[in-house]
């Protein structure tokens, strides 16, 4: 079993440390500063990178943590 | 009464007088006839063609022509690639095939450029002297004539953009009939202005708002004071604008809803660029029943307030028949109430968004070329990173 320890990600270009070993939608969202009161969590966007590697998160859904990781959290719906 | 009504600009009436075959033919001038030597020594005919701008005297472009032969020989079978050639690639320029480009600097090219008379009979001399040696009749001249062909097209002036870089054959893919922008805010001007300059034949936009001063800030190009604050429609103030470079602009100065949405239909591809996450699934929905190609496209600005700086991101969602059920995946949600007092929009965003949704536009007609398919696409600011998706490959980041 890999132990739980603390990671040093960033979210919106804020450093953050983190408990291991995944971190979800909800808690990138809670940890970059986005404030979902009365939102529709279907508006938001999680990305993350890390080296070479990229992904994306939805509702519900984890990543595993690296330090140095990268995420962006937000929306995207305004033209 | 004159047989023709129009008067001869000077450079290709004397042309007509020195006995040329001459063709108008919108962004392109054409002289037919031309005798050269082939590389059997035979003696055949040829087409200048080059890119022409019946406003301006000086030639539009550079010193090159595109010719319907492949390069000419002299008459003592020496080829003129050395001397001429600029390429060898087989192309279709104004309706004919050339089988090469021809580059011959004389000493004084502003002469050359100066006017058609002087750039077309340089390269007939160059090119049929070696003809006349062979035989002393062969001549590019004979009665003389001139034909205009009238080319229909959508712009008040020709595109001679595309004409100097002979790129005809693939702005034609470009023809569509009918295109619909839904929403011309800040996005939606920028897809707006590119698409203006393409040959679609009806750009239809929609939009109930008026135009406000701050839409001036967030637009290509800007309108003076008047316009700022005349409290017209945003349709029509952009269908003016762009009124003056082509026709079929279409005007529709209302939001889309359950009663108009029938407006969409016939459009060979929707560019829609709004805020309200309701209207957006409505339209979403709309067009994937009705097969309708669509990109959804929308940016996101959000404050870093301990550092004074702002995060940016700019995504389009790309949306045919075959991964119809990204429409799902749109921001469906309404959150205009928020929209009011968080509604950051940067020009800067809007038009990288815009591109990026016109670049995937153009690629789905052919246009550019597409070795890696791309159905999602986000930049996101701070790591001036684009993520660029493929709805068909594994995610590694969707871990359960």
């Amino acid at each position: 079993m890999t132990q739980s320890h603390e990671f040093t990600i960033n979210i919106n270009s804020r450093p953050r440390k983190v408990e291991g070993e995944y971190i979800t939608f909800e808690e990138v969202l809670k940890l970059g500063g986005v404030d979902t009161t009365g939102q529709d969590l279907g508006l938001y966007e999680v990305e993350w990178t890390h080296g070479n590697e990229a992904g994306s998160l939805t509702p519900g859904n984890k990543v595993k943590l690296h330090n140095g990781m990268k995420f962006d959290a937000g929306k995207s719906n305004r033209s | 009464m004159p047989e023709n009504p129009t008067v001869l600009r000077t450079d290709l009436q004397r042309l007509v007088d020195e006995g040329y075959a001459i063709t108008d033919q919108g962004a392109y001038l054409i002289l037919d006839n031309v005798p050269y030597v082939t590389q059997a020594r035979l003696i055949e005919r040829g087409a200048l063609i080059c890119a022409y701008d019946e406003k301006q005297d000086r030639v539009a472009g550079d010193h090159t022509v595109y010719f319907t032969g492949p390069v000419p020989f002299r008459d003592d079978q020496t080829s003129l690639v050395p001397a001429m050639m600029a390429d060898e690639t087989v192309q279709t320029i104004a309706g004919r095939t050339v089988q090469c480009r021809l580059s011959n600097k004389p000493d004084d090219v502003e002469l050359m450029l100066a006017n058609y008379y002087n750039k077309l009979t340089h390269y007939v001399r160059k090119i049929s002297s070696y003809a006349q040696a062979i035989d002393p009749t062969a001549s590019a001249s004979s009665t003389g004539s001139f034909v205009r062909k009238l080319v229909p097209s959508v712009f008040h002036y020709p595109n001679t953009a595309i004409a100097r870089s002979g790129l005809d054959a693939y702005d034609a893919k470009l023809k569509l009939k009918k295109v619909s922008i839904v929403g011309v805010g800040g996005t939606g001007s920028y897809i707006l202005d590119a698409i203006a300059k393409t040959p679609a034949q009806e750009i239809h936009l929609f939009d109930g708002d008026t135009f406000e001063s701050h839409n001036a800030y967030r637009m290509p190009g800007t309108v003076d004071m008047e316009a700022a604050y005349a409290g017209r429609p945003k349709t029509e103030v952009f269908a003016e604008i762009y009124g003056r470079l082509r026709t079929g602009i279409v005007s529709h100065p209302a939001r889309i809803g359950q009663d108009n949405l029938q407006d969409l239909d016939g459009s060979d591809f929707v560019f829609l660029a709004i805020d309200h996450g309701p209207s957006r699934a409505l339209i979403a929905d709309w067009l994937v029943a009705k097969g309708i190609v669509f990109i959804d496209v929308g940016i996101g600005v959000d404050k870093v307030p301990e550092q004074t700086s702002l995060i940016g991101r700019a995504r389009y969602t790309f949306v045919q028949p075959s991964t119809a059920q990204l429409a799902a995946t749109l921001p469906r949600a309404d959150d205009s109430e928020e929209a009011v007092y968080n509604n950051i929009q940067l020009p800067e965003l809007n038009a990288l968004n815009a591109m990026l949704a016109v670049i995937r536009y153009k690629q789905f007609l052919g246009f550019f070329a597409e070795e890696v398919r791309v159905d999602t696409l986000k930049f996101v600011g701070p790591w001036n990173k684009i993520i660029a998706k493929d709805i068909n490959a594994q995610d590694p980041g969707a871990s359960a």
